[in-house]
């Protein structure tokens, strides 16, 4: 692995949202986006299609005109910048390579356009090129390069210049599961080794966890929350963003009572549990929020509070390191992660079963 | 068994087609070399004298020479007109869009006598006619709907984030247009320029109005060369016509594989 902290010293820059919105007519695609992405940070735009992720990216690269609001880099605005001005790496999720150059003439196209001596653009490209270890393929057809290559190429391309942010637009989309986690790891390797600041779209919730150091996740062009992996996975602000990342479990009742410790739902079915405290009024609809590997088919060791709910497994599915049941209950129907232990107990379809969970990991959302 | 029945039921219709569209005009190139005063098929004797006279005589090398040089400034104009209007109906978002497209297209579906009946009474106040800016401005406007149809169609599989890749990576809108777009688009640019060049060159009805007696091209000479006399050397300018037809049509199916072996391949 080339050390290339050295040659490539692009420092990250500091991008802010202030207040950004994009309507195309009647359709807001982007509504008051706000947000920083640190120097250095991997921040990863999350969301379904349609949430306003690509189109938060296209404003900053430039291409789309924002309704509202304002982008900074390192606290300039660049709003009156054209893209060509604003020197911000982008990688397509095409890969939009120029299909009638050759890959040293793609990713030397950035340092021509600035007018850099021949010299420079050899030395560099050729850095570029073993930076992404594609230097055995510098004379190739783009048509001659396979899809994990191609993006190779296109990611050379946006950093040959040393912009200090780099956007990245679903960039491992059409790759394969294996090439895609390939490349997952070059990327961060690149980026921290660059110390560049990241602004990366997926749909895919896995890959977000892998990359980033910060997550923003985006529904119907609104930002629902933005924080580190473990916080939003764990401590999701809206029932969107806990069912987007992952699986879980909602169950729906009644507030009806409130400790400094716990609340207590009234579900349903009529059976009682024991959430996180929430700040909801007393008597208020609300769903409470489980994760499937929080619960478990044993009762727990200590002597803590303990939610248990009897049900019956309805399906049963064996996934290597874990299984997961699906566990009908008057309430509803949960679904169960259980890491797979040796000696461990296992559930078959038919039988009843309880359900254990503790109230601290059962968070409550209005409903 | 019924592929191959099916493909004899091709083969024979395509050579129907070619026996009733194509054997009729090749009967010219025996009868451009006959020996006689006469056009006449079969020939009686063979002999290149009527290509000698065409290259010979004055009135026929000037024609020849006006239709190159009408068709050659024609093809350069309704080329670039035609591709900033494709450029502008495909990518921009105008308004009247498809009141432009129809009035762009209308040289296509209006009759050529109309055209040329509704050119010269505009052209004749603007003294145009029987001159060469005459001519190239009728042809243009005969050829620009080609350009456009064919520029269009290869800017609509353009994949548009290519052009943006390279505004992105530091190239200002026009750069990005001469280095990325203008080579991707290359081919169907010059499929259009053949178009355009042949649409010229080959017009008889609204050039028989415009080109007085000053801007006589091939077709108008042939057409007269046929209507006051029997001349032989029409067969042969024929026969050179058809030539040129068909290079023409190789060089465009040639380009037309080459475009489309250079789209982006899938990843």
């Amino acid at each position: 692995m080339t050390d290339l902290s050295g040659r490539f010293q692009a420092k990250g820059a500091e991008i802010r949202l202030v207040g950004l919105s994009r309507a195309f007519g009647e359709i807001h695609a982007v509504r008051n986006i706000s947000l920083v992405a640190e120097r250095g940070e991997f921040l990863t735009l999350l969301g379904a299609s349609g949430s306003g992720k690509s189109t938060t990216l296209m404003m900053i690269a430039g291409f789309v005109t924002p309704s509202e609001g304002d982008i900074l880099v390192d606290g300039v605005s660049i709003l009156g910048k054209p893209p060509d001005k604003r020197n911000l790496g982008v990688v397509f999720q095409s890969y939009a390579l120029f299909p009638h150059m050759s890959v040293a003439q793609n990713i030397a196209f950035p340092l021509r356009m600035r007018r850099r001596g021949s010299t420079e653009i050899k030395q560099r490209t050729e850095e570029a090129l073993a930076m992404v270890h594609l230097s055995d393929h510098a004379d190739r057809r783009i048509d001659q390069l396979s899809g994990g290559q191609q993006q190779r190429v296109a990611l050379a391309r946006s950093l040959v210049f040393r912009p200090p942010v780099l956007l990245m637009d679903e960039p491992l989309g059409a790759l394969d599961r294996k090439l895609r986690e390939q490349m997952q790891l070059e990327i961060k390797r690149i980026q921290r080794s660059l110390g560049i600041t990241v602004i990366y779209v997926t749909h895919d919730q896995e890959e977000a966890l892998i990359l980033s150091d910060r997550i923003a996740i985006m529904h119907d062009g609104e930002l629902h929350q933005i924080g580190t992996p473990d916080a939003v996975y764990e401590r999701p602000h809206t029932p969107y963003v806990a069912s987007f990342l992952g699986e879980s479990n909602f169950l729906e009742g009644i507030h009806e009572e409130r400790h400094d410790t716990l609340s207590w739902l009234r579900l349903s079915s009529g059976e009682r549990i024991a959430t996180t405290p929430a700040d909801l009024p007393i008597g208020a609809r609300v769903q409470a929020m489980i994760r499937p590997e929080s619960i478990s088919l044993s009762p727990p060791h200590s002597d803590e509070t303990a939610n248990a709910l009897a049900g019956e497994v309805e399906i049963c599915e064996y996934l290597g390191q874990s299984i997961r049941y699906f566990v009908r209950n008057p309430a509803s129907t949960l679904i169960v992660r259980e890491p797979r232990r040796e000696p461990g107990r296992r559930a078959t379809i038919g039988e009843n079963v309880t359900l254990y969970w503790s109230p601290k990991s059962t968070l409550v959302f209005p409903a | 068994m019924r592929l191959s029945l099916a493909d004899a039921i091709l083969a024979g219709f395509a050579g129907l087609v070619c026996v009733f569209l194509v054997l009729p005009s090749l009967i010219v190139v025996p009868m451009s070399f006959n020996g006689d005063n006469l056009l006449r098929f079969p020939p009686h004797s063979l002999s290149v004298t009527w290509y000698a006279d065409y290259f010979a005589l004055p009135e026929w090398r000037s024609a020849t020479w006006n239709s190159f040089t009408i068709a050659i400034a024609v093809t350069v104009l309704a080329t670039t007109l035609g591709t900033l209007a494709a450029l502008g109906l495909v990518r921009g978002r105008i308004p009247l869009r498809n009141l432009y497209i129809f009035l762009m297209f209308a040289p296509m579906i209006v009759p050529p006598i109309v055209s040329a009946v509704s050119m010269y009474g505009v052209f004749a106040k603007l003294k145009l006619v029987g001159t060469f800016p005459g001519m190239v401005l009728a042809h243009t406007v005969l050829a620009l709907p080609f350009v456009v149809i064919n520029v269009a169609a290869v800017l609509q599989r353009m994949d548009w984030s290519i052009e943006r890749a390279a505004r992105s990576l530091g190239a200002s809108a026009l750069s990005a247009f001469l280095h990325v777009t203008l080579p991707m688009i290359r081919p169907g640019l010059v499929v259009a320029a053949i178009f355009a060049f042949i649409t010229s060159f080959d017009e008889v009805v609204v050039a028989l109005y415009i080109s007085g007696s000053q801007s006589v091209t091939l077709p108008v000479q042939m057409w007269s060369g046929l209507r006051f006399e029997i001349n032989p050397i029409v067969a042969s300018a024929s026969t050179l016509l058809l030539g040129l037809s068909v290079l023409s049509l190789i060089a465009i199916s040639l380009l037309m594989r080459l475009g489309t072996g250079s789209r982006r391949p899938a990843p």
